[in-house]
């Protein structure tokens, strides 16, 4: 490049005298004219191939890309959706999208998708399929589940999903049915996080929505809204264009250079686990310069803020340096900085802070900043707003109901013994097990359902509602905890994210019968017995509500652009015709015909038209206030009739029950807390500590925030490094892997590290390294084991960003299954060949699979990544139950 | 009942025509969060084949701080443009608003575009055997919606505006912000220009990804490791 | 993903020279009276046909559609380099064709008025050829490597060494036909390509030299030794160096100078 100006001068020498000699720039003999005076090109040539928008039909849908759901529309030619577009009418994503939108165009047209039943030939996992019926399929299942139901253990009927946006369908038939165990993997994800939230504000938000439009100030400990996070595109908007355009600041702790961490305004690489240190540092610097909000923590915290002062005592920006790495003098500027923004502030965690043995209480304790600046409810604040479905709950009055239609048949019987209680899957419990739960606290006993669903040593799982603790089914099936009959997977790819998940699902005297519902042939579903093909999001019905981070509650529908491709059905179909099969009252509870018409009834008290409703996709008041300081909101004279008030709390109850709390003399609404209160400390977590033998003196058991060490991060020897995983903004979790797209753009996962690191092991890049991982120390799932837990073979890269002492490695990437792009081969999957399209199921056909998988071995590619869950431990935090995926220390060695 | 919001994807026709005198676009790099909205939106629009891009976003390791930067880059849309030069057989050709575009019906693939691009912006295109590149989606302009990766960005990092108009609000951002394209020692008055490019991108600023250590791509890793993995 | 030019751009570059450095050859000797002259001469026009009409398979074939190659004849840009060279191939294979079919049936060189002004065409047409292609490389804007002015002198001069080498090798050892002009020629042209390719690999800034080196030392360093040290059969030797070379140096600027274009 250097030598480009030599060049230029030359050039413009030589082409003086060129012109002169009527030589042109390039030398060449001629013409005057510049490429302006080009050939003309016929405009309907050039776009006579491509979408005809004007032809195309737009329908707006719901994006199911990811967990975020964004209102989209999706542009359908010839039968065929072509594009997904945001739709603008979506008050949360403004018309904006991302790219694994399009993704749902390529998992609806790939050449392996699943259209037709299969039923397994030979052993399980062997791959070796035949194609039936749906008759048959259903017949065959409902044989096995029927029996579960008349002999009286439906409990052994498992349904296990992975991402279920029906909002209540599945639980429907899981209600009707009898059995309690609807799985999810919210811990898998994020209950560490809701947890804090819960407790501070109530079950009804478990999840925030800061007011990043008219923020000021962000201090982010490790969440990622530009790559992942839930509701990350609303977030990732607002952000940007609060930053850009009115100089919002953005501050990011992490360990390694993520898309959020580069484009905030300062990054802090932060030594994992340590982030409540930071908090707690922030916390105690703005006492000390008096910038508190006193005012604001006196009328709502339940927590003297004497205490807090004595809490924070020794927690000083030094301590909190010495133990994470962030300069002191930082931490103190930014917590300064932090609360003079106040209250257009807000903190922002995700897993990054909270998937981690101490995370739960560094979350109370980042919680805890927002309540101590006062920013809670308020412009540019830590704000909150109703989170889902519209059933008159906290801050949705006013709002039309929208409920399922149809009968609603009861929740399963709580297990234990006595009246009221199911007493015979509750015998069938190990000793130890009905011992603890017969010790629980009324509360608890009457929500106990069972390991699965309610693991007992884990009662915060499942205290405020069922967050379950998924990392824990497979285990727990294999120590006998629970028998299983039938266990049906729905979009679920457990064996390819969960530890230990493939041994227990070969093993047939574990699971006699599995059922899978998806879309494609992946790792799970190759587990199966029977798989059932499922319609993907582009051709299918769902209800759709979420927190708006425009803080105004809205809905929207996901409805079909196209008829769902071969025999593909959606589970709600499946489920209706599961049911209908099973009978003995079960069809009474799926009485519909048409989804439409059921979806239709959903939305009745609407006050659009149907037809209209589902012409925009999304519906809003467009008149609603925002939802600021719902908690100010003055009791209506409605609300007041029939309450009396309790003299020490100032609670305004009616029928036993709190409605709202005296602040200065005025009945108002309060937090949708017991206390209506934000709590601060919380009783619950000492409590559910006795309730299950843990020391007081863990962090787990304690009331309030309080720091200590992640267990196996005190003394970490000089080659110890902690294994981190994240998620790139082109994958979602692990059912991207075979997005053409995407897959095109991320298909390996190396280890990435900084390079100081790398050079202190001998490693240049590219090097291939094994990677062994530690098991956990701590109180947690066999945590008096040590030694190796797994390990796997990688390649690594350098990045400068990367915290010296971590290695990270993507998630989404190594699948086994999932087709040829999955699997970055450029061989078709042999094994469910007959579950594909036939050579007449438009529109499959698509030349770019497997040819033109250029990133293959075959083709002189680096071929897929590394397939790494088996390397890591199943870690559920404390009483909680989240997995701590953060945490595990590992060594790296050059192979 | 107040009035629902207008729907604004039922406002499209050649009577909404994007009329512009000199189409450009402005790419915000403190905007752009890497998320690949436009490319894979790109790819999507017009059927692009796997191993072909018309957009690409690159993610760079910064010099001065330990963060990634992020650069979405396609044909920069030459007023004097290299490619049309060198194209022997007139295959690529100008519309009304500046904008450079390839005719199909007069590629014979000699790849010379390919070669004189300075910012690599052509390929061939596997399925058709033809040159490719971005026509600032014409098909949708034609009908008054914004190219594909402008309706699709997020951030509004990319947007599309009339350079010969002074009141389009997307040149005065550009002017306001000093909006800058890339290679400008490359002499081609590119109609891409970028707001707080840096120098240090000046040589990573390419479709291709060089294989060079110091073309270094996060993502793209495949170009720069194939050597060492392989 | 790969790059756009391939290993038949590389073999036509090398038979241009090789065709273009012949003809000369060949206009310098087949109207000379002397029967190995002229012997040599005819083969020389053979040698620059058949290395045309392979180098134009060659670039034929190097198309994404092959079967689309009629328009780079019937469309005309007058800004590309590869407009210009098509029309210079065409004319200088088809002069070359018309040079032999006059002297075909002839059994010594004559040079009658037309045939005369039949070879200055076919050697001016031959210049061009060997010029030509670095403009079409210095048209390539998107590969720094070829960017520069200096690849017309460089290139040009590497092909006309290259077809001169080839000619004295038709000449199948008697240097007796070859006239001193032409050999003065020689010189003058490796003298050049040392000169320019020097220039070209110091300005070109830190790639990857290695092959470019081996190149230039084959195609001229050696022969320059050769020639000095005066062996039995230097001629063939030199001739089959300076070959050697340049078809070194056309495959180091496609191959390299495309890798780190993508």
């Amino acid at each position: 490049m250097a030598n480009d100006l030599s060049r230029r001068d030359l050039l413009k020498l030589g082409s003086g005298a060129a012109a002169a000699l009527g030589i042109g720039a390039t030398g060449l003999p001629l013409v005057k004219r510049l490429s302006q005076d080009a050939p003309p090109i016929d405009i309907a040539k050039l776009t006579a191939n491509k979408i005809d928008y004007t032809k195309a039909k737009p329908v707006p849908t719901i994006c199911f890309g990811c967990t975020t759901h964004c209102g989209v529309v999706g542009w359908v030619q010839d039968g065929r959706v072509r594009r997904i577009d945001g739709n603008p009418l979506d008050p949360n994503s403004k018309g904006n999208i991302c790219s694994k939108a399009q993704g749902m165009i390529s998992y609806t047209y790939y050449p392996e998708r699943l259209l037709y039943p299969l039923k397994r030939v030979g052993k399980r996992g062997e791959g070796k399929w035949k194609r039936i019926s749906w008759d048959g399929a259903l017949d065959e299942i409902a044989a096995k589940m029927k029996p579960l139901r008349e002999e009286g253990r439906p409990e052994e009927f498992v349904f296990h999903y992975g991402c279920d946006k029906t909002k209540g369908y599945t639980k429907k038939f899981t209600n009707a049915f009898g059995t309690p165990h609807r799985l999810n993997r919210r811990s898998i994800c994020s209950s560490n996080r809701r947890a804090p939230l819960m407790s501070f504000y109530g079950r009804e938000f478990e999840w925030e929505s800061q007011d990043f439009e008219n923020t000021r100030y962000i201090v982010n400990f490790g969440g990622n809204p530009m790559e992942a996070y839930q509701g990350g595109l609303y977030m990732m908007h607002r952000i940007q264009s609060a930053r850009v355009d009115r100089s919002a600041r953005m501050v990011t702790f992490e360990v390694r250079p993520s898309a959020t961490a580069s484009v905030s305004d300062e990054y802090f690489p932060i030594m994992p686990g340590t982030d409540g240190a930071v908090a707690f540092a922030m916390i105690h610097t703005i006492l000390r310069e008096g910038l508190e909000n006193e005012a604001f923590w006196n009328r709502w915290a339940n927590y003297p803020l004497e205490e807090v002062r004595k809490l924070v005592a020794e927690y000083t920006p030094q301590w909190a340096e010495d133990i994470s790495g962030v300069p002191a003098a930082d931490i103190e500027r930014i917590a300064i900085e932090f609360a003079r923004a106040a209250p257009a502030c807000c903190t922002m965690s995700n897993r990054g802070s909270a998937k981690h043995y101490n995370g739960v209480q560094s979350d109370r304790a980042i919680r805890m900043l927002d309540v101590l600046v006062g920013n809670v409810g308020k412009l540019g604040g830590f704000c909150l707003s109703s989170l889902r479905g519209w059933a008159g709950r906290y801050g949705q009055e006013g709002l039309p109901k929208l409920s399922q239609p149809g009968p609603k048949p009861s929740d399963p019987k709580p297990w234990g013994l006595g009246e009221g209680y199911l007493e015979e899957p509750f015998k069938k419990l190990p000793e130890e097990v009905q011992e603890r739960v017969l010790g629980f606290p009324e509360k608890w006993r009457k929500s106990y359902f069972g390991e699965l669903a309610t693991p007992s040593e884990y009662p915060l799982a499942w205290h405020w509602y069922q967050m379950r603790v998924g990392q824990l089914v497979y285990p727990y099936i294999k120590e006998g905890r629970q028998k299983v009959g039938v266990y049906m997977s729905f979009t679920l790819g457990a064996s390819y994210g969960y530890p230990d998940a493939r041994e227990v699902l070969l093993d047939e005297s574990l699971i006699p019968f599995h059922v899978a519902i998806d879309i494609g042939y992946g790792e799970q579903t190759a587990l199966a017995d029977i798989i059932l093909p499922e319609a993907t999001s582009l051709e299918r019905w769902d209800h759709h509500s979420t927190n708006n981070y425009g803080l105004v509650p809205y809905t929207g529908v996901r409805q079909p652009l196209v008829p769902p491709s071969g025999e593909t059905r959606s589970v709600q179909i499946i489920l209706r015709d599961l049911a209908r099969k099973i009978g003995g009252g079960m069809q009474d509870y799926f009485d519909f015909e048409s989804e439409e018409d059921y979806y239709r009834e959903w939305y009745k008290n609407l006050p659009v038209s149907w037809e209209e409703f589902k012409r925009r996709g999304i519906w809003m008041d467009p008149e609603r206030p925002k939802d600021y300081e719902l908690y100010e909101r003055p009791l209506t004279e409605a609300e007041l009739a029939g309450t009396e008030i309790e003299e020490n709390s100032g609670l305004v109850m009616k029928d036993g029950k709190a409605v709202g709390i005296m602040r200065d003399g005025i009945a108002v609404r309060g937090f949708n807390t017991p206390n209506k209160l934000i709590n601060i400390y919380d009783e619950i977590w000492p409590t559910a500590a006795k309730a299950v033998g843990l020391p007081l003196d863990d962090i787990n058991a304690s009331p309030i925030a309080k720091w200590d060490h992640v267990p196996e991060h005190r003394d970490l020897g000089e080659n110890d490094f902690i294994f981190t995983t994240f998620k790139w903004n082109v994958h979602t979790q692990g059912r991207s892997g075979h997005w053409k797209y995407h897959a095109e753009i991320v298909h390996t996962n190396p280890v990435f590290m900084h390079p100081e690191t790398g050079k202190a092991l001998g490693l240049e890049e590219g090097d291939e390294v094994q990677l062994e991982v530690f098991r956990p120390k701590g109180r947690t799932y066999r945590g008096g084991e040590s030694g190796v837990m797994g390990s796997f073979k990688n390649h690594v890269r350098f990045l400068k960003g990367m915290h010296p002492k971590v290695v990270a490695c993507s998630h989404h990437v190594g699948h086994w299954e999932h087709g040829a792009v999955g699997r970055s081969t450029n061989a078709l999957t042999e094994p469910a060949r007959e579950g594909h399209a036939q050579a007449n199921d438009l529109p499959l056909q698509d030349s770019d699979v497997p040819n033109r998988i250029w990133w293959s071995k075959e083709r002189g590619g680096t071929g897929g990544g590394v397939a790494i869950n088996d390397a890591l431990p199943i870690n559920p935090c404390p009483l909680v139950g989240g997995q701590n995926w953060y945490d595990n220390v590992c060594r790296v060695s050059k192979v | 009942m107040p009035a629902l919001p207008k729907i604004p994807w039922e406002s499209i026709g050649p009577e909404h025509r994007l009329d512009y005198k000199r189409a450009f676009m402005l790419i915000d790099l403190n905007r752009c969060t890497g998320c690949h909205s436009c490319s894979v939106s790109c790819k999507t629009e017009h059927e692009v084949p796997l191993g072909n891009f018309r957009m690409r976003v690159r993610y760079l390791e910064r010099p001065d701080r330990p963060t990634l930067a992020f650069l979405p880059l396609l044909c920069m849309q030459c007023q004097d443009a290299p490619c049309l030069k060198a194209c022997p057989t007139e295959a690529i050709g100008r519309l009304d608003d500046g904008r450079v575009v390839i005719n199909d019906e007069k590629c014979c693939g000699n790849k010379a575009c390919i070669a004189a691009c300075p910012y690599g912006a052509i390929s061939i295109n596997e399925e058709t055997s033809k040159a490719e590149k971005c026509d600032f989606c014409t098909h949708r302009t034609e009908i008054g919606l914004a190219p594909a990766c402008v309706a699709s960005c997020p951030t509004d990092a990319i947007r599309f505006g009339d350079l010969d108009d002074p009141q389009d609000p997307v040149t005065q951002e550009a002017q306001a912000k000093q909006a800058r394209p890339f290679r400008e020692d490359a002499d081609t008055a590119p109609s891409v220009l970028y707001v707080d490019h840096e120098r240090w991108m000046e040589p990573k600023s390419n479709l291709g990804v060089r294989l060079s250590p110091e073309d270094d791509d996060i993502i793209y890793e495949q170009n720069n490791l194939s050597s060492k993995i392989i | 993903m790969a790059p756009p030019f391939g290993l038949q751009i590389t073999f036509y570059l090398f038979l241009a020279g090789v065709a273009s450095g012949s003809a000369l050859v060949a206009c310098a000797t087949v109207h000379r009276a002397d029967a190995r002259a002229f012997a040599t001469g005819k083969r020389c026009l053979l040698l620059t046909i058949i290395a045309m009409a392979l180098g134009i398979l060659c670039l034929i074939s190097d198309l994404a559609n092959p079967r689309d190659f009629i328009l780079i004849l019937t469309q005309a840009n007058p800004h590309s380099a590869i407009a210009w060279g098509a029309r210079i191939v065409l004319a200088f294979t088809l002069m070359a064709v018309f040079c032999w079919s006059l002297y075909r049936t002839k059994t010594r060189g004559s040079a009658s008025r037309g045939e005369r002004l039949a070879l200055w065409i076919l050697q001016l047409l031959a210049l061009a050829v060997a010029i030509y292609p670095g403009f079409v490389l210095w048209q390539a804007e998107g590969v720094d490597l070829w960017n520069r002015w200096s690849m017309v002198p460089m290139l040009g001069f590497s092909g006309l060494h290259a077809g001169l080498a080839a000619g004295f090798l038709c000449s199948l050892g008697h240097r007796t036909a070859m006239p001193i002009g032409l050999l003065a020629v020689e010189r003058m042209v490796l003298a050049a390509l040392l000169v320019f390719a020097c220039y070209f690999l110091i300005e070109s800034g830190p790639w990857h030299h290695a092959m470019a080196y081996w190149a230039l030392f084959l195609g001229a360093v050696l022969p320059i030794i050769i020639l000095a040290k005066k062996p039995e059969n230097a001629g063939i030797l030199t001739g089959c160096c300076a070959l050697a070379g340049s078809f070194l140096l056309r495959a180091w600027l496609i191959q390299d100078g495309q890798h780190l274009f993508f």
